[in-house]
């Protein structure tokens, strides 16, 4: 059962590193995980704005990297220095963050794992594709006090 | 003389913050493009010396971008700036002419750095 | 010849200069000895000699007595001397026999030899004496010629011992024998002064001649004391003087002096006979008395010549034995070490200078091995200079080809050059026919070489890719971002089978005079580690088959089984619902928090038997308690999420499989409650016994349920959780062991019993165990530990206060944790229990007898709760 466990962990790991490095490398101020929990397809809550990266290969699934539109807007300000953005700002602020973590978790798991290309989205959108029987890690992470959720889900 | 640059990026949020991290940077910016298309335009009406460029945009990918912009001045330091390309898309883009190759994400230091090496080649 | 010595080795030198000095301490040794040796024959034979010597002046005195009788014998035609004649010639006998029984008493042996004429001779006189007296009695014979016969053996017998004991080497015998042989010439001449004088007192006259002869013998009488006072010693003087005086002596003179007057002398010959004896007797004791001491003296001399041979002996065998032992030490040493430098020359001089030589004393040869060691030491640093030339020399021989060999024969990666052309060069490790499974190497193509090996969009990104590393305007950091082999799987062919392997390739630019020369390759095999890891997640599946396998074994009542799943599945998401709400981060609380819902469930999970599930969840109750020691983050919190996953997905998939086993249990439909009450009873009989077997006692459970009172479903699983916390504190804690009941005089099965009554308004829970009670000072003692009150606190409380502790969360009074309890949490999920559902709860316990808990509920509308 380790090497599952390990395997799961390390893929989580992944990402969160991924997040973490993006804010931490960026704008120089460190973010923090949060006590993760479990949902199920129909139970998923997302913020306001979502990138969601799908994952091919040997373990199918998703990554949702989700916030408010406060987060994007602070991340905007430091990298830019605008008070105000507009909402292609935040989208495209949230695509950015999301395309970047997915390749760099694609650069680090090889050859076995195939990512597709974000797709960034306001708000819940009425159809999900979210396979079933998938069970959904969400990994609050906080920075400058934001919170994003990392939403993981592989068979 | 200093080097003028354009960026070429889908995202405007990238755009501005490659353009705030150029700052220090001896450099005069002298537009930025969200696609292929634009980029052309812009290549052909101002002839920059360096242009960093996408290569996931609309209309026209970054690729054929920089085919484009190497038939219009083969001098152009074109450097690739992706979160991402594959390594093949990475090597064709060398291929085309592209002299300097970053993946995202990118701080002013990367930047910094990497223009620092693209720049001093062009010296020699 | 002297050269001949010089060239002696050092051992043969030794002995030349040893070995005459040996012979000459032996030669003085001997003679030592023999000076010793002498000295003390010496003694012996004088000191024989000297008893020979006394013996014959014994004969002498007498004879000189008999002289002076057969003198005046014959002076007076025998008248007056007669009788004493006799007398004294029988006495002159009896000593001589005695000198004839010393002389032959054998101890002379070595005397004799020596003097044989000498004796011969004087016995020859003393065989005289007899013709002698013949003539005398026959008065053939006038009395001075009688006088000068005896003189003349006397003389002879004098000059025998004188020859006798005149012969020795200590100065102070010899001085004293000649005293003595003074003395004695000087007693004989008063002795014939005693017989002339006899004669001429007997014939009342002296003629010219006698007076003449008398006058001369007193004068040689005084003369030769005169030389023994002179050479005597004081002793012997002292004597003399103290003898030889008194009246007789006196008279001796005054005769004297009658004599020398040439008067008429009218005196008694008699008279001067005797008084002449006296004084005659008294010389003979001073004689004896010298002749005594001289013999103790020789006696003591060849005392002391023993004792100083042995003694010399001895103490010349000890000094030579010592001397000889020093001599072969220091020797043997000298030897020794001398040895060591010829060894120790003899090695360098055949190169070997490795070692040092090493001689320990502090001698002269000691600091010859000091500045040996130090000559060598030179000679080893400047030939260590030569070695170094000569081995860089060695090595620019052999370059970098020679070198690069080795490497390439040993090292585990594949290393190789490409050329322009991308061909491989000729020199290439031997690891690359390991990796690739592949002989020709040496001038390939690379991207020929890859060709069969990779997909073809990574071969097209290859070529690229090495094009470009080749480009010198291109900057080798931003190429090898792009490198696309390294990391890629590869398919080799070997007899047949293919092979996949997980590779690794790198490449750097190997500059030269600024122009890109070659491209080094290195390729590493990485198969080993990813595949360990594709093989461990293969045993996970095969372990999932295994887990469904014993599934399907057990023969879980289905209806047990689905009440466990559904909530089992409802708990476990509670866990992740209360991780959804928090928002304080209150780590520790959510670790308790998620502990207490696993901790139920495993004892749901072993009441129903179902193993697989009580060790998932034990699982993760260590995972917790390992969390629980820590500072907690939220971090942590992705392996319990995880764990939990995976529990539910196993229960998820039970209950797939259960679903699709259902039909085989459908003739036995779940009929409502009653049915739900006898499945628990019969599940808490087997939890019960379950536990017990695996603690190593037994126990039966009665269920008293007089009143037929039939639990609520809402009730069933809260009734279900407490009674196994219950049993299973009671089996662990409270049931003793079978050796300690039976020591007890208790039923070695422990009793436990459940009692369910009902009012209008409550109904009761009566459990009770027949165990040793609850242990007050062990509760006492493992609050305090826990930290859950204080010394101080407790002193303060009351027995059910006390009782209560162990109602506290984290009390435990077992030492090690398992899946039964100790962890702490059991009695505190009942009281959560009872306060969840506004209960109330009674405890009796009698020690050593039993535990009692009286549980209340209230009654609540069953159909109001199905709704």
């Amino acid at each position: 059962m380790e090497s599952r466990k390990e395997e799961f962990e390390a893929t989580c790991n992944l990402f969160i590193n991924s997040v973490s490095n993006y804010f931490k490398h960026l704008t120089e101020i460190d973010s923090d995980m949060k006590v993760p929990y479990l949902k199920e397809s129909d139970g998923l809550v997302l913020k306001d704005f979502t990138g969601m990266i799908g994952i091919s290969g040997s373990r199918q699934g998703f990554v949702y990297i989700s916030a408010n539109r406060e987060m994007f807007a602070d991340l905007i300000n430091l990298f830019i220095g605008i008070e105000d953005p507009s909402e292609e700002d935040i989208l495209d602020m949230a695509g950015e963050i999301s395309n970047v973590v997915a390749g760099n978790v694609r650069a680090n798991l090889g050859a076995n794992f195939m990512i597709s290309v974000p797709t960034v989205f306001e708000g819940m959108p009425e159809e999900l594709n979210i396979p079933e029987n998938v069970s959904m890690y969400v990994i609050p992470i906080k920075w400058n006090n934001h919170e994003a959720f990392v939403v993981l889900g592989l068979d | 003389m200093k080097k003028r640059l354009l960026i070429v990026d889908d995202s405007s949020v990238m755009r501005r913050t490659i353009e705030k991290n150029l700052a220090n940077y001896d450099m005069e910016i002298i537009g930025q493009a969200a696609n292929g298309v634009e980029a052309v335009q812009m290549v052909m009406d101002k002839k920059p010396d360096v242009v960093t460029l996408d290569i996931t945009m609309p209309e026209m990918d970054g690729i054929a971008c920089l085919e484009e912009i190497m038939k219009i001045n083969p001098e152009t330091k074109v450097m690739i700036i992706t979160a991402l390309a594959d390594k093949l898309t990475g090597l064709i883009a060398l291929d085309r002419g592209a002299r300097g190759f970053m993946y995202k994400p990118v701080n002013a230091d990367d930047l910094s750095r990497a223009f620092d090496k693209l720049l001093k080649r062009d010296g020699e | 010849m002297i050269k001949r010595l010089t060239n002696l080795p050092i051992r043969q030198k030794f002995a030349v200069i040893i070995i005459p000095l040996i012979v000459i301490i032996l030669a003085f040794d001997y003679l030592q000895v023999r000076y010793h040796y002498l000295d003390y024959s010496d003694s012996v034979r004088l000191n024989k000699a000297i008893t020979v010597g006394i013996e014959i002046n014994h004969v002498v005195h007498e004879i000189q007595k008999e002289r002076s009788i057969s003198s005046g014998f014959l002076a007076n035609e025998g008248d007056n001397f007669g009788i004493k004649l006799n007398r004294q010639r029988e006495r002159t006998d009896s000593t001589l026999q005695q000198y004839y029984n010393e002389l032959s008493s054998g101890e002379l042996d070595e005397l004799l030899t020596f003097h044989r004429t000498d004796l011969d001779q004087l016995n020859a006189h003393f065989d005289k004496i007899a013709a002698l007296r013949k003539s005398i009695d026959q008065h053939r014979i006038s009395s001075e010629e009688s006088i000068d016969r005896f003189s003349e053996v006397n003389n002879i017998a004098l000059n025998t011992v004188i020859k006798l004991i005149d012969e020795t080497r200590d100065k102070e015998v010899a001085q004293q024998i000649h005293a003595i042989i003074y003395f004695l010439k000087s007693k004989e001449y008063a002795s014939i002064e005693r017989a002339i004088g006899t004669q001429a007192f007997s014939h009342n006259h002296i003629g010219f001649d006698l007076y003449n002869r008398f006058t001369t013998l007193v004068s040689s009488q005084n003369s030769y004391l005169d030389a023994f006072t002179i050479i005597a010693n004081e002793e012997s003087i002292d004597y003399y003087n103290q003898i030889v005086q008194g009246d007789e002596v006196e008279e001796v003179n005054r005769m004297r002096e009658v004599v020398f007057a040439n008067d008429t002398l009218s005196e008694n010959p008699d008279d001067w006979y005797e008084a002449s004896t006296t004084k005659i007797n008294l010389l003979k004791r001073v004689e004896d008395y010298m002749s005594d001491n001289i013999q103790t003296k020789t006696q003591v001399i060849a005392k002391r010549s023993v004792q100083n041979f042995w003694t010399f002996l001895i103490l010349d065998i000890t000094i030579g034995i010592i001397a000889f032992w020093l001599m072969t030490t220091l020797v043997t040493n000298l030897l020794k070490n001398v040895k060591i430098l010829e060894a120790y020359t003899r090695r360098i001089s055949a190169g070997d200078m490795s070692k040092k030589v090493v001689i320990p004393t502090k001698d002269e040869l000691g600091q010859y091995a000091n500045t040996f060691n130090k000559m060598v030491f030179e000679i080893k640093k400047s030939h260590f200079e030569l070695r170094k030339q000569r081995d860089k020399a060695k090595f620019l021989y052999k370059n970098i080809y020679g070198v690069s060999l080795v490497v390439f024969e040993n090292i585990e990666q594949g290393i190789f050059l490409l050329d322009k052309e991308f061909k491989i060069s000729k020199f290439h490790s031997k690891a690359m026919k390991e990796i690739f499974n592949n002989d020709r190497i040496a001038g390939e193509n690379f991207s020929n070489f890859m060709r069969p090996l990779i997909l073809p969009r990574e071969l097209e990104a290859l070529e690229m890719f090495m094009r470009h590393l080749f480009n010198e305007d291109m900057d080798e950091e931003v190429v090898n971002q792009l490198n696309p082999i390294d990391q890629v799987k590869i398919h080799t062919e070997n007899n047949g089978i293919v092979a996949t392997k997980y590779i690794r390739v790198d490449f750097t630019r190997i500059f030269r005079k600024d122009k890109i020369q070659n491209i080094m390759v290195t390729v590493s095999d990485e198969t080993e580690s990813i595949l360990l890891q594709q093989h461990l997640s293969e045993a996970e599946k095969k372990k999932q088959q295994e887990t469904e396998r014993v599934l399907s074994i057990l023969k879980i009542d289905p209806s047990i089984l689905r009440g466990f799943l559904h909530n089992s599945r409802k708990m476990l998401k509670s866990i992740s619902e209360k991780y959804e709400k928090n928002d304080k981060d209150e780590y520790s609380e959510l670790l308790s928090f998620t502990f207490d819902i696993i901790h139920n469930l495993k004892g749901n999970a072993v009441v129903i038997g179902m193993e697989l599930m009580a060790n998932k969840f034990h699982e993760i109750e260590d995972g917790i308690t390992e969390l629980q020691s820590k500072d907690v983050r939220g971090k942590d919190f992705l392996a319990i999420l995880y764990e939990v996953d995976e529990a539910d997905r196993m229960i998820a998939e039970i209950a797939e499989m259960l679903y699709k086993i259902i039909n085989i249990y459908k003739k036995f439909p779940a009929e409502g409650d009653s049915v739900s009450n006898i499945m628990v009873i019969d599940s808490l009989e087997r939890g019960a016994e379950l536990i017990a077997r695996e603690v190593g006692k037994t126990v039966n459970v009665t269920f008293d349920n007089i009143e037929n009172v039939i639990l609520p479903e809402a009730y069933i699983n809260p009734f279900k959780d407490m009674m196994i916390q219950l049993i299973r504190n009671s089996i662990v804690h409270g049931i003793e062991a079978p050796s300690v009941r039976m020591n007890d005089k208790k039923v070695i099965m422990g009793e436990i019993l459940i009692e369910l009554s009902k009012s209008d308004e409550e109904m009761f829970i009566r459990y009770k165990d027949d165990g040793r009670g609850l242990d007050m000072d062990r509760i006492k003692h493992m609050a305090v530990e826990h930290g859950i009150v204080t010394e101080t606190q407790l002193k303060k409380m009351e027995v059910s206060q006390v009782i209560d502790l162990i109602f506290h969360e984290g009390f435990s009074t077992s030492d090690k944790s398992d899946e039964h309890a100790g962890r702490g949490q059991g009695m505190h999920l009942v009281k959560s229990i009872i306060d969840e559902y506004k209960g109330a709860y009674e405890i009796t316990s009698t020690p050593g007898k039993s535990f009692e808990m009286t549980i209340k509920l209230p009654i609540i509308n069953t159909k109001k709760v199905e709704e």
